[in-house]
C-alpha cells in the first residue's frame, strides 16, 4: 500500500502542478490585460503593456494556449457565412458548357443547344444529329475533369459532376475559404481571431474584444469582392495642381491638413475611449464628393494610407509614431489607359532579393494580362504604377523597364526590411485572395458590447466566490475534518476543468460556466455518496478502516454509473449540438473524468491515510 | 464522535405508499409543459427563430414607447418588440425585429424600379439596369453582403466615351434617394459597379443618434447586436432537439445493459418530465429560450440522470441481498429512504452553486441560473416520485406480461400434446 500511495500522491502532484502550468498564460493574460484584448496589441503585434521578462524566457512549446473567455463574456464579433458552394459550381459549369458548345460547333459545324439544371448541376446538349452528339464522349470530356456524361438519348447527351466531385469541392472551397478568411482578419490586429469550419458549409469567425467602430471593416474585409486593378500614377506636376486647386476649397473645415503637395487627414479619435470615430480616409472621401466636378477626365482620386516609415521622417525624434492615429492622403492616377484586374493575376508569392535581401512581390500575368501589360510599361518607363484595392492605393511601383512575359516583379522601395515584409505580404494574400473561391453569405451575426460581457464576468465570479464559500462553510460543519477534504476536492475539480479547457484550447463561455456549475454537482455529489455509506458502516458497528473500505467500494459503481450515463449525453452533444450546446458538452466531460478521479484516487488516499494514522476515530 | 445529521438514520417515510397523488401531479406538469407551448407562444430567442435582437442603452431616461416609435416607422424593420432589460436607471432595451438585412427582397425591387427616375433627376439622362441581383424571397431574406450591378446608357449618350456610364457619386446619390444607403465602386474591365450596402448596425445607430442625440452615446450606447439568418434558426432548433433525444436515447440504452430493461424506460421518462417541466416555466413566464437555456435544460437532465441513477442504484443492491418474502415496493421504499440524506445534501450544494447567480446576475445569465435552480429541485422531487414508482409500476406489467406469456405457452403446450 505505501508504494501505491507515493505513486497516487506523486501523479496528483503531477496533476496540479501540470494545471497551474497550463493556467499560467491565462492568469497573466487575465492580471495583466483585463481590459478588451484588442486594446493590449499595439499596430507591429507587440503586447502593451509589455509582458514580464521572466515569461517571455519560457520557450513556446511550454506554454499552453490562453483560456480565453467567449464572446458572451468578454464581448466582441461573431459571424457565421455559409459557403454558397452551388453556385460557385454552377459558375464553372456554365463556363465548361460555353466552352465545350464552341468545340463541338467547330468540329461539327451545326448548331447545337444547351440547357443548364442549376439545381441538379446537369447540363444537358441538344444536337442537330444524333451522329454529333457521339462526338460528345469521354475522351472529348478527358480536358473537362469535373464533368461525366450521365445520360444520352437520340441527339441530346447530358453531362453532370463526376462522382465525388460535389464533395471534394466542398470541402476544398469551405477550406480555401477559411484560409483566405484567416489570412485576411490577421491583418485586423484582435488578439485570439478564430475561423473554424462547422457543420460543413458553415465557417464562423469569432474575433474577441473587437471594437465595435471597427465592426464594419471587419466584415467588409472578409466578404469583400474588392475589385484589385493595376493602373498607372498621375504626373507629379499634374497632381500638384490639382491638389492646389482642392485645397483652396477650405479642406481645413473637415479637418484635412494641406501637406507636402497633397491632403492628408488624420484618423479621429474619440479622446475618451481611444476608438476611431471615422477614418482619415472617409474624412477625405467626404470632401473629395463634394468636389468631384473639379476632377479632370481621364482621373481618378484615390486614398493612400501613410507608411510607418514615412512618418517616422516627418514627425520630430521621439515621438512614438505608432501611437499616432493612422494618416491618410489623396493620390491621382490615370483612368485613361488600359487597365489590368486582379482576375488577370495567375499567381503571386513573395520573394527576396539575393541582393540586397529586400523582399518583393513576384507574380505571374495571364496571356492577356502579359500583353497589356508588356504594352503599357513599354509606354511608360519610369512612370508609377498604381495598385489599387477598390479606391485605395496598395502599392506605387516604378516601372524601371518593359516587363515581357507578364512576370512582374513589384518592390516596395521604402523602409526598412519588417516593415517591407509586411506590405509585400499584405499585397500577396490582397493579389491571391482578392476573390474567395464560393462567395460566401452571412447567416448569423453576434456584436456583444464588452460592458455587457464585463457585467456578465464580474457577477459571474462574484457568485462564484459566493457559492463556494457557502459550500465549504456547509461543508466543514455538515462533514467536519472530511467536509474539508470534499472541498478541497472541489477545488482541484475546477482547476481540472480550466486547466483541461486551456490545454485544448477552448473557450469559456456561459453554457461552459452551465458545466462546471454541474461538476459542482458531480463532484459534491460523488463526496456525499462515499461520506453517507461509510457513516451507513460505521453506524452498522463496523470499524473505521472497514468502513472507509466498504464505504469506497459499494459507492464506486453508484458514482460511475451516474457520471458514465450523464457523459453519454455530453459525448452525443458534442457531435451534435451547435455552437454553445458544444460548449457545455466540452466542460461537462472534462468535470465527470475529474470528478472520478478526485473522488477515487484523491480522497480514498487521503482517507487511508487518515485511517493509518488513526484507525480508531473518524471525524465525518 | 457525533455526526450532525439532516435525516436521522432508519428514516421510513412511506413515499410508495403515498407516491400516486405526487406522480400524476408532476407527469400532469410535464404534459401540461408541453401542452402549454400551444396556448402560450415560447418566447424563442433569435437563435432559434431568425431576426435580429438589438440591445441598447441610454444616457438618459427613454421610454419604450419612444424606442417602439423609432423602429415602427422605418420600413426596414418588421415585426418589433420592445422590452427594458435590468433596472429602470440602466435604460436599457432590448429591440427584437424579423428583419435581418437593410435590404430585403421587396427593398430591392423599389430601388431598382426608383433607380432610372433618381439618376435622370440629376443627370437628365436615360439608363436601363441590365444586371441587377436576383432576391428569391422564399429562399432568403434578402442581400446581405455587397453585389455587382451594371448600367446602360442610351445609345447616343455611350457613344460619348469610355468611361463609366454614370459618376460614382451620382450612383451612390441616386441610391440614396431610391433608398439605398452604400458605397460604390467602378470595375472598368467589366463594366461593373460594386454596391456596398451600409449595415444593419450603421443603420441602427444613425436611428438612435439622430432621434436620440444627447441621450445616445453612438460610441457605447450599442450593447449588442445579434442577426441571425431565418434558416438558420431552423437548423439551430432541430439540432437542438435532436441531440436532446438522441442523447435520451443512448441513455436509455445504457442504462438497459446496466441495470435491466426495467430501470430504462423509468429513468428516461423521469428525465423527460424534468425537461417539459424546465421548458414549461420557460414558457409561462415568457424567458427568452436560447442555446444558452438550452444549455441550461441539458443541465438539468444531466442532474436528473446522476439523481435516478444514485437512486436505481441503492434499489439494485438492496434487491440483492432482500430475502424472498420482501416485495419490491418495500424494497425500492427503504432504497428511497437510504439515499434520502444524500439526496437532499447534494441539491443544497449544488444550490449553493447557483442561487447567488440566480440572484446577482441579470440577462441571459439570470435566466439560466433560474432554471438551473428549479431544475435541479425538480429533479431530486422526480427522482423519487417518478423514476421508482415508474419502476413498480413496469415491474408489475412486466410480470403480468411473463405470466401471460407463460399460461399461453402452457396452453399451447397442452394443445400439442392433445390434453
Amino acid at each position: 500500500m505505501s508504494r501505491s500511495w507515493w505513486l497516487k500522491s506523486a501523479f496528483l502532484i503531477f496533476m496540479v502542478v501540470g494545471s497551474l502550468v497550463v493556467l499560467t498564460p491565462t492568469l497573466i493574460e487575465m492580471v495583466l490585460y483585463p481590459e478588451s484584448s484588442e486594446d493590449a496589441v499595439s499596430e507591429d503585434g507587440a503586447r502593451v503593456p509589455p509582458l514580464p521578462e521572466w515569461y517571455e524566457a519560457i520557450p513556446g512549446w511550454l506554454k499552453a494556449p490562453t483560456l480565453s473567455l467567449g464572446l458572451d463574456l468578454q464581448g466582441g464579433l461573431m459571424l457565421r457565412y455559409s459557403v454558397d458552394i452551388d453556385s460557385a459550381i454552377n459558375d464553372k459549369m456554365s463556363a465548361n458548357a460555353a466552352s465545350i458548345r464552341g468545340r463541338l460547333i467547330e468540329m461539327t459545324q451545326r448548331s447545337i443547344e444547351y440547357r443548364l439544371d442549376r439545381a441538379q448541376h446537369q447540363v444537358t446538349f441538344t444536337f442537330d444529329k444524333a451522329e454529333d452528339a457521339t462526338k460528345l464522349n469521354t475522351d472529348f470530356l478527358y480536358d473537362y475533369p469535373m464533368l461525366a456524361i450521365v445520360g444520352s438519348s437520340g441527339n441530346t447527351v447530358t453531362l453532370g459532376l463526376k462522382a465525388g466531385f460535389l464533395r471534394e469541392s466542398e470541402a476544398s472551397s469551405v477550406q480555401q475559404a477559411v484560409e483566405i478568411i484567416r489570412e485576411r482578419i490577421d491583418g485586423l490586429g484582435v488578439a485570439q481571431p478564430s475561423v473554424r469550419v462547422e457543420s460543413g458549409r458553415n465557417i464562423v469567425v469569432e474575433l474577441p474584444g473587437l471594437s465595435r467602430t471597427r465592426v464594419a471593416a471587419a466584415e467588409r474585409l472578409i466578404s469583400t469582392t474588392a475589385v484589385l486593378t493595376f493602373k498607372l500614377v498621375a504626373d507629379r506636376s499634374e497632381s500638384l495642381s490639382l491638389f492646389t486647386t482642392l485645397s483652396q476649397r477650405s479642406p481645413e473645415q473637415h479637418g484635412i491638413l494641406i501637406a507636402s503637395g497633397t491632403l492628408r487627414a488624420d484618423d479621429r479619435i474619440d479622446p475618451d475611449t481611444g476608438r476611431i470615430i471615422m477614418t482619415g480616409r472617409d474624412i477625405l472621401r467626404a470632401f473629395v464628393l463634394e468636389h468631384e466636378n473639379e476632377i479632370p477626365a481621364g482621373r481618378q482620386i484615390v486614398y493612400e494610407r501613410i507608411g510607418l516609415q514615412e512618418r517616422k521622417q516627418e514627425v520630430a525624434e521621439g515621438i512614438d509614431v505608432t501611437a499616432l492615429p493612422a494618416s491618410w492622403r489623396l493620390r491621382l492616377v490615370r483612368t485613361d489607359l488600359p487597365t489590368l484586374t486582379g482576375e488577370n493575376v495567375e499567381t503571386a508569392y513573395p520573394a527576396s532579393n539575393p541582393d540586397t535581401n529586400m523582399p518583393y512581390v513576384s507574380l505571374k500575368l495571364d496571356r492577356s494580362g502579359g500583353d497589356t501589360f508588356y504594352e503599357l510599361t513599354k509606354q511608360h518607363v519610369g512612370d508609377q504604377l498604381a495598385i489599387l484595392m477598390d479606391d485605395t492605393l496598395v502599392s506605387d511601383p516604378v516601372i524601371r523597364s518593359e516587363i515581357p512575359g507578364g512576370n512582374v516583379s513589384i518592390e516596395m522601395g521604402r523602409g526598412n526590411r519588417h516593415d517591407t515584409l509586411l506590405e509585400v505580404n499584405n499585397l500577396v494574400v490582397s493579389l491571391r485572395s482578392g476573390a474567395l473561391p464560393a462567395p460566401i453569405r452571412q447567416e448569423y451575426k453576434t456584436l456583444v458590447g464588452p460592458s455587457l460581457g464585463m457585467d456578465a464576468i464580474e457577477s459571474g465570479v462574484k457568485s462564484l466566490i459566493i457559492g463556494f464559500a457557502l459550500i465549504f462553510l456547509f461543508f466543514s460543519i455538515y462533514y467536519k475534518a472530511s467536509g474539508i477534504i470534499a472541498s478541497m476536492a472541489l477545488m482541484l475539480n475546477v482547476l481540472f476543468v480550466l486547466a483541461g479547457m486551456a490545454s485544448i484550447g477552448a473557450v469559456l463561455t456561459l453554457p461552459g460556466i452551465a458545466g462546471i456549475i454541474l461538476t459542482v454537482g458531480m463532484a459534491n455529489d460523488a463526496n456525499i455518496i462515499v461520506y453517507e455509506r461509510i457513516r451507513e458502516e460505521l453506524r452498522a458497528g463496523e470499524t473505521v478502516r472497514k468502513a472507509v473500505i466498504i464505504g469506497y467500494e459499494k459507492a464506486l459503481w453508484t458514482v460511475l454509473d451516474a457520471n458514465i450515463t450523464t457523459a453519454i449525453a455530453a459525448v452525443v452533444l458534442l457531435n451534435f449540438g451547435s455552437g454553445p450546446v458544444k460548449g457545455f458538452a466540452v466542460t461537462l466531460l472534462l468535470g465527470l473524468i475529474s470528478t472520478v478521479y478526485t473522488a477515487f484516487y484523491v480522497t480514498r488516499t487521503v482517507f487511508e491515510l487518515r485511517v493509518r494514522v488513526n484507525s480508531e476515530q473518524m471525524s465525518i | 464522535m457525533a455526526q450532525l445529521k439532516l435525516i436521522k438514520p432508519n428514516t421510513k417515510i412511506p413515499f410508495i405508499k403515498h407516491h400516486k397523488p405526487f406522480t400524476f401531479a408532476i407527469l400532469a406538469l410535464a404534459i401540461l409543459g408541453v401542452l402549454i407551448s400551444f396556448v402560450i407562444t415560447p418566447n424563442w430567442g433569435t437563435s432559434f427563430r431568425g431576426g435580429t435582437a438589438i440591445t441598447m442603452s441610454f444616457l438618459a431616461p427613454v421610454s419604450p414607447e419612444e424606442v417602439r416609435t423609432l423602429f415602427e416607422q422605418d420600413p426596414r424593420f418588421e415585426s418589433i418588440s420592445v422590452q427594458r432589460i435590468g433596472k429602470e436607471e440602466e435604460n436599457r432595451y432590448i429591440v427584437r425585429t424579423r428583419t435581418t438585412t437593410t435590404l430585403n427582397c421587396a427593398q430591392l425591387a423599389a430601388v431598382q424600379n426608383a433607380l432610372p427616375g433618381q439618376i435622370q433627376k440629376l443627370t437628365s439622362q436615360t439608363v436601363s439596369i441590365p444586371g441587377w441581383p436576383t432576391c428569391n424571397p422564399d429562399i432568403e431574406d434578402g442581400i446581405r453582403g455587397d453585389f455587382f450591378i451594371t448600367l446602360a446608357l442610351s445609345e447616343e449618350a455611350a457613344a460619348g466615351g469610355t468611361a463609366a456610364p454614370v459618376e460614382i457619386a451620382t450612383l451612390e446619390t441616386s441610391l440614396r434617394a431610391a433608398g439605398l444607403d452604400a458605397h460604390v465602386a467602378y470595375d472598368e474591365t467589366t463594366k461593373r459597379y460594386l454596391v456596398k450596402p451600409v449595415g444593419l448596425q450603421a443603420v441602427v445607430i444613425e436611428m438612435l443618434n439622430t432621434t436620440f442625440g444627447q441621450r445616445f452615446n453612438e460610441n457605447k450606447g450599442l450593447d449588442e447586436i445579434v442577426t441571425v439568418g431565418a434558416d438558420v434558426g431552423d437548423k439551430f432548433r432541430n439540432d437542438a432537439i435532436l441531440s436532446v433525444f438522441l442523447a435520451l436515447g443512448m441513455m436509455l440504452l445504457y442504462i438497459a445493459i446496466r441495470f435491466d430493461t426495467r430501470y430504462a424506460p423509468a429513468a428516461v421518462i423521469s428525465f423527460t418530465a424534468t425537461a417539459l417541466i424546465s421548458f414549461g416555466i420557460l414558457v409561462v413566464f415568457q424567458m427568452e429560450i436560447t442555446l444558452e437555456t438550452v444549455a441550461a435544460i441539458l443541465s438539468v437532465v444531466g442532474y436528473s440522470t446522476n439523481d435516478t441513477i444514485v437512486n436505481f442504484d441503492r434499489i439494485r443492491e438492496n434487491l440483492a441481498s432482500s430475502d424472498k418474502d420482501t416485495t419490491l415496493a418495500q424494497v425500492v421504499n427503504r432504497s428511497i429512504n437510504e439515499c434520502l440524506s444524500r439526496t437532499i445534501i447534494t441539491s443544497l450544494t449544488t444550490m449553493m452553486a447557483i442561487a447567488p447567480m440566480a440572484i446577482l446576475a441579470t440577462g441571459a445569465t439570470r435566466d439560466f441560473a433560474i432554471i438551473m435552480c428549479i431544475g435541479v429541485v425538480w429533479a431530486s422531487i422526480n427522482s423519487i416520485f417518478i423514476s421508482c414508482p415508474l419502476l413498480l409500476y413496469l415491474d408489475e406489467w412486466f410480470k403480468r406480461y411473463q405470466s401471460r406469456a407463460e399460461a399461453r405457452k402452457t396452453i399451447e403446450h397442452d394443445l400439442t400434446t392433445g390434453q
